[in-house]
């Protein structure tokens, strides 16, 4: 399935996440001398915790960053209150950062697991950069690009942890859906005949979708989608099925990686996806 | 652990009005006022020095004590010292002043959000979560979702204990769960959607009875003070009760009490007053959503439409759910907002209060008998509970 990367702008919710105690993340708000020439740092990371119990700091090079002492990193929020330990979360933390701030800053995000710090990659080769740039400035908050955790090696991993995270909801054969947008969803591929007429159709009221699975995907992950077990799996199964329980449905076939020359859409397909979206808005 | 805990303040106040006043005059006793000091009678009732002139005869300085009538002399009275000493400790600067300082929003019980206590559960532990039931008699929460093992039980602090049901058309199994009740004996009722059928389970997850043929799209069950099972049936627009014998797993009676509901699906009914509360929404819109209130004998009560608020209150609300508090006042859960509001008596005009916010898709609500909101998150796949003190914190139940 294609790998889509999008912001998924969450609440920032401060909450608990362990039973009868304050999550450790939560920390509150210190109280200094705000001047215009404060700025305010937003940094984000993902990654998926070992537990809900890890705190996420992020440490730097500045003073108000902690001047790359541990005790004095800034505590991250993660953007749901129960992170799991099967899924990655994103967490994001605020500096306020003094005049000037448009100087290159070096950070490093740490965990915090039963009192030990683990540190991103091995060593300040690994550090990551903070190179000013105006066009992140977002309603007066500098958002610095959101990152993925770089693992010992120095990599993100973030093709081990997608297919661990993938490997997770395919062993439950259940399906993973986020709502990015009031009227659009965007998930992983149902592997039910229920996920269609009852968790799409019904439960979340869904009266189109955009399927990007190639014919291989299709027959090799959604074969659950079969009402009669006895048949073999095409692609025309799931187009029945949506026609079935009156879902719009347009098939895009793309392979994963695929440059944008190869996923160009044909005149028609572009036409229908445009007819589909106005059919979203209308009916949502 | 007392529930409502009784704060100091509330205890000053109750001495400044009961104690530290005369209960013929109700003037405060005053150390420095001569005539307001507090004294003695020698039955122990207490007045003010200016009562017991005006009280006594002038001539023979004698009079009756208002309160039980024994005749004195002016003369046994004397100095009250207690009460003296009480309303000096009251007056110095350790005790804390009374009215001085202003109670903050968050902290005045009774209006405003509620606390998050705790959470539990998250993707893994929890998929895709679509109804819950919390036990009156052990605190345990049950809910059912797309995981391997449908029906999960949870104790109030998050341990995972127990499962059962999975996937599969066998008696045993559960295709797709859509809602959970819990009857006082802890057996397990739940609406599969994906089976058409009602299936009644042990609390161990030995299935006992179901019901087929009765339903088309079987949605919220709840079960009622008496035991009875109500039942929505989102397809056919039916709200059915079914008599089950429970001792020997005997469906005895499934009838449809309303007709002509449009798409129902959350239930819930009030274990005080009998009431009961569907959630309707409607095909055209899926966000416009309507509730309805009847009484114990399925006649309609009230209706609350998403028009009705949004004109009121210029707020548009999506009602996901519904559940009654402890008082009988309508809780619903609004997926639109992320929120769970309180709409007040049944038969009241809802006037919308806010409980919860900060939710991603509430899918159902519960109320225990310690005054617990616990909500069951669809978009985060998480338990979260919520209450109105926030020093239950750090107590141990």
């Amino acid at each position: 399935s294609r790998i889509l990367r999008i912001f998924l702008a969450q609440p920032f919710n401060v909450s608990d996440r362990r039973h009868i105690q304050i999550s450790p993340s939560y920390r509150a708000p210190e109280y200094c001398v705000y001047s215009q020439d404060m700025v305010v740092f937003r940094f984000g990371v993902i990654l998926t915790p070992e537990s809900s119990d890890v705190e996420v700091l992020v440490l730097g090079s500045r003073p108000e960053m902690g001047h790359w002492d541990p005790a004095r990193a800034v505590q991250m929020n993660p953007s749901r209150p129960v992170p799991s330990a099967c899924e990655p979360c994103l967490w994001t933390g605020d500096v306020h950062l003094s005049e000037p701030n448009t100087d290159k800053l070096w950070f490093k995000f740490i965990k915090r697991v039963d009192g030990n710090y683990i540190w991103e990659g091995n060593g300040p080769h690994h550090d990551r950069q903070c190179v000013y740039d105006d066009s992140n400035m977002v309603d007066g908050v500098y958002c610095h690009p959101i990152g993925h955790w770089i693992e010992e090696t120095g990599h993100t991993d973030e093709m081990k942890h997608t297919t661990n995270f993938y490997f997770s909801i395919a062993g439950q054969q259940a399906i993973h859906f986020s709502q990015v947008l009031p009227r659009v969803w965007l998930g992983s591929c149902p592997r039910r005949v229920e996920h269609i007429t009852l968790k799409l159709k019904q439960e979340l009221g869904v009266t189109a979708v955009m399927n990007f699975q190639t014919e291989w995907d299709v027959i090799n992950n959604s074969h659950g989608c079969r009402r009669d077990l006895s048949q073999p799996m095409t692609p025309e199964t799931i187009t029945h099925l949506y026609k079935d329980c009156g879902l719009s449905y347009i098939w895009i076939p793309t392979p994963d990686m695929s440059t944008e020359e190869e996923s160009r859409m044909s005149h028609h397909e572009l036409w229908a996806l445009f007819h589909t979206i106005k059919l979203i808005l209308i009916h949502g | 652990m007392s529930e409502t805990a009784v704060r100091a303040e509330d205890i000053l106040a109750e001495i400044q009005a009961n104690l530290l006043e005369c209960k013929v005059c109700f003037e405060k006793f005053s150390i420095q006022k001569r005539d307001h000091t507090a004294r003695n009678l020698p039955c122990g009732h207490v007045l003010c020095l200016k009562c017991i002139c005006a009280l006594s005869h002038p001539e023979n300085q004698r009079l009756e004590c208002p309160f039980c009538r024994k005749p004195w002399d002016v003369g046994s009275t004397s100095e009250c010292y207690a009460l003296i000493d009480l309303q000096e400790l009251l007056l110095s600067e350790a005790c804390p002043r009374l009215y001085d300082r202003v109670m903050g929003w968050t902290e005045s019980l009774g209006s405003g959000t509620l606390h998050l206590r705790s959470a539990f559960g998250g993707w893994g532990t929890v998929v895709n979560p679509s109804g819950m039931a919390v036990s009156e008699t052990s605190g345990k929460i049950v809910l059912v979702h797309d995981g391997e093992k449908r029906v999960a039980v949870f104790d109030a602090q998050g341990t995972h204990l127990d499962g059962f049901g999975r996937y599969g058309h066998n008696p045993s199994d559960l295709c797709h769960p859509l809602d959970v009740a819990l009857t006082k004996c802890g057996h397990v009722v739940v609406t599969d959607a994906g089976d058409q059928s009602v299936k009644v389970f042990t609390s161990q997850g030995r299935p006992m009875a179901a019901i087929r043929d009765s339903f088309r799209l079987p949605w919220g069950v709840d079960v009622d003070a008496r035991g009875r099972v109500l039942v929505t049936d989102a397809e056919m627009g039916t709200l059915s009760q079914v008599v089950i014998d429970f001792s020997r797993g005997v469906v005895l009676v499934t009838r449809v009490v309303f007709k002509e509901l449009r798409c129902p699906r959350s239930v819930a009914s009030c274990k005080a007053s009998g009431n009961i509360a569907v959630v309707e929404r409607f095909q055209a819109g899926f966000t416009a959503s309507c509730l309805r209130i009847f009484n114990s004998d399925f006649v309609p009560l009230a209706q609350v439409d998403s028009f009705a608020l949004n004109l009121k209150n210029s707020l548009s609300l999506s009602i996901s759910s519904v559940v009654f508090d402890i008082n009988g006042d309508v809780i619903v859960g609004d997926s639109r907002n992320g929120m769970v509001w309180s709409l007040g008596k049944p038969q009241t005009t809802p006037a919308l209060t806010p409980l919860v916010s900060g939710l991603l898709r509430p899918v159902a609500l519960a109320a225990t008998t310690m005054n617990v909101l616990v909500v069951l998150d669809g978009g985060d796949h998480a338990v979260k509970l919520y209450a109105a003190d926030k020093d239950d914190l750090y107590c141990e139940k």
